[in-house]
């Protein structure tokens, strides 16, 4: 995240920036995750998944899915600007910034 | 039935009249008779009824020149595609009721209508001639966004899109001289002959206008620069037109499975590090895309209803995002993440909706996306596709990552820009109220079909009992997404998600911007340069035969002189002599 972030009064927070509510959010978010993948594995042992191949019958295998897909794609990602960033105004100058 | 009207008009042409009579009166009646047109036209669709894929009800059947010409094919396929492209209209018009340009309001309709006629053409002639307007209205719109780059990337745009009609048309060209009928019905692109021509250019037609890889760079370029109401219109009609189109002509095609996975995987790298939130927002769009046309390639019924199901669901919420964008674009200027941040404080309808919009489209149960993009999954896991399936749940990530936590994230949260203690300006203010009505009705629409899915398996072209919300279904998807947002609040935490930079980032059309843009001129120069050298040796012929001639016949030529009277005399006698000796010898 940009440490650029400016800087504002405490009245000028909203629930969503209050330390409360953050920590809530970390809380909440790997509890929910924990139920979801209990739950499949409740299902799994149950024999109520219909997986159709190998890989997807592991219980959490979504949740793999998800967490690795989602930081490759982010710690990956980011290197393209190496290659693909240029600066504003690249194509068609100072009138194409809107 | 519509009293005043033939029974079997088209409901495309009810959009086009409108369209053409909204460009001459005022803002506030081209906004009545927008309404006025969707309302009549839906209702025209629904008189005309609907068939079956096998049996289609069919009207105004004509021949012309030798060429059968089906106007209105009406079965489940083009009628659920007709459908939501009535809805979108519907949106579109209320959105732009207070901000659409002249020009947007009515190509606007137009643009709708040639979607609609698209959809229902049950010829390939009839198919192209929408398909033609559908490319020249929707220039206007680009062009609307105002200024020199929206121009130019609406001569792109423009380019490319009569480039994919001139293919459809030669496609069409070739496929009735091999004696084909006119009739659009399913091509086979090869068999044992090898690949059929006709086929391969209607085909490449089609991938232009659905953004297939390589030939993609046309939406990235022009949505963005259109208006907030432009990119909502944009975004509806031409990619899923061509999804249609592929749908009808191509299913089953097994090229379009890779193609598919690609077109999911490879915008999401580009989402990423974009920081025009409807520029992300294109490609995400991109991304969208290629769940249907994999799954088109897959070409079971039960991924042909995914993909109608996924286009279905993706018009409004795709809409839905962009409308919310729009709102950020007219009440702050900019959609560059490097400059949001906060809104929800002074913008909260638009956040929620937006929210809904990003929901749906990460296909977070109880939302509209749930209940589509699972089908196709579930088609390439029954028909046992291993790789396609991990790319498409790679490619979910994806969606999460850009249209369902960056859009809202970074212009409705992140870092509060618009603090008054910063700015000394009130913050900016809530979006306009027919904005918010047309997103409300969107917002709406994502989560009834969410809890409701009946409502939209009802319309799908094939016969389903497919249930999204069984328990192993939620557990896996809401896995899927959960540990996302865990890998996300991990990589914010340690710093390891990349800052917004303000940047442009290069596409594949940099190869025709840069580099194709010097070949061309130094062909220009070139050619500019042979002609000049021809032009100075033809000039310097030129001179030196007046030259010349001036020496010869001039002032003081030979053949100019003056001759002495006696001389004259002497040269007549000769002459007459001559002539007498010739009338006397023969």
């Amino acid at each position: 995240m940009s440490d650029d972030a400016p800087t504002i009064l405490p009245q000028e927070r909203s629930v969503f920036e209050q330390p409360s509510t953050l920590k809530w959010i970390w809380r909440g978010v790997p509890a929910a995750c924990a139920f979801f993948a209990l739950m499949n594995i409740v299902l799994a042992i149950l024999h109520k998944t219909h997986p159709h191949f190998t890989i997807d019958a592991f219980p959490v295998f979504y949740g793999v899915v998800g967490f690795v897909s989602f930081s490759f794609i982010v710690l990956a990602g980011q290197h393209l600007r190496k290659i693909l960033m240029r600066p504003e105004g690249y194509y068609d100058g100072e009138e194409g910034e809107r | 039935m519509i009293p005043f009207l033939p029974s079997d008009i088209s409901p495309a042409l009810l959009l086009i009249v409108a369209g053409i009579l909204a460009a001459g009166v005022g803002p506030v009646a081209r906004g009545v008779i927008g309404l006025v047109a969707v309302a009549l036209s839906a209702l025209q669709l629904y008189a005309l009824g609907v068939g079956t894929m096998e049996a289609p009800v069919i009207y105004g059947d004509t021949s012309i020149a030798g060429f059968e010409i089906i106007p209105l094919r009406m079965d489940k396929l083009s009628v659920i595609f007709a459908t939501i492209f009535h809805v979108a209209a519907l949106i579109n018009v209320i959105y732009g009721w207070s901000h659409a340009k002249r020009i947007e309001a009515s190509m606007g309709l137009i643009y709708a209508g040639s979607a609609i006629g698209g959809a229902l053409a049950g010829d390939l002639i009839t198919l192209f001639v929408y398909w033609e307007i559908a490319a020249l209205s929707s220039v206007f719109i680009v062009w609307a966004g105002g200024g020199h780059a929206a121009f130019k990337a609406g001569m792109r745009y423009l380019v490319i899109q009569v480039l994919s009609g001139l293919l459809l048309l030669s496609g069409i060209t070739v496929h009735l001289m091999g004696g084909g009928s006119t009739a659009f019905d399913l091509f086979q692109l090869s068999d044992e002959n090898g690949v059929d021509l006709a086929a391969l250019l209607i085909l490449l037609a089609f991938a232009i206008k659905a953004a297939f890889p390589l030939l993609h760079t046309w939406l990235q370029d022009s949505y963005p620069k259109a208006t907030a109401v432009g990119a909502v219109l944009l975004s509806a009609f031409t990619t899923k037109l061509a999804i249609y189109t592929l749908a009808r002509g191509f299913a089953g095609t097994d090229i379009l499975i890779p193609i598919g996975c690609i077109m999911t995987a490879f915008p999401v790298f580009f989402a990423l590090i974009e920081n025009d939130l409807r520029k992300v927002l294109a490609y995400s769009l991109n991304n969208q895309l290629g769940f249907m046309v994999c799954a088109i390639g897959i070409g079971t019924p039960l991924a042909i209803n995914g993909a109608s199901a996924h286009a279905f669901v993706h018009i409004i919420y795709k809409a839905l995002l962009f409308m919310g964008m729009g709102a950020v674009l007219v009440r702050v200027g900019t959609t560059k993440a490097t400059e949001l941040g906060g809104l929800h404080k002074s913008m909260p309808w638009t956040t929620v909706f937006t929210i809904i919009g990003a929901a749906s489209i990460s296909a977070f149960p109880l939302f509209s996306g749930f209940v589509a993009k699972s089908m196709i999954t579930l088609a390439a896991a029954e028909a046992h596709m291993l790789f396609a399936y991990l790319v498409l749940l790679f490619a979910s990530a994806g969606v999460l990552e850009h249209s369902g936590i960056k859009i809202p994230y970074f212009a409705f949260f992140a870092h509060d820009r618009f603090a008054p203690s910063n700015t000394g300006k009130q913050r900016p203010e809530e979006a306009p109220r027919p904005m918010l009505i047309a997103m409300g009705l969107a917002a709406f629409l994502c989560i009834f079909i969410g809890i409701y899915p009946p409502v939209l398996y009802g319309l799908l072209p094939y016969e389903t009992d497919y249930h999204a919300y069984t328990s192993e279904h939620v557990a896996t998807q809401m896995q899927l997404l959960l540990f996302a947002i865990l890998a996300f609040m991990l990589l914010v935490r340690f710093k390891l998600y990349p800052d917004e930079v303000r940047s442009v980032n290069l596409d594949v059309d940099w190869f025709w911007r840069v580099p194709g843009r010097k070949a061309l001129m130094g062909a220009v120069h070139g050619t500019a340069a042979v002609w000049h050298v021809l032009w100075y040796a033809l000039q310097n012929m030129v001179a030196s035969v007046l030259r010349w001639l001036y020496a010869t016949h001039g002032p003081a030529g030979v053949i100019a002189k003056n001759w002495a009277v006696g001389y004259t005399a002497l040269t007549t006698a000769v002459v007459l002599a001559a002539v007498l000796l010739g009338v006397l010898f023969t």
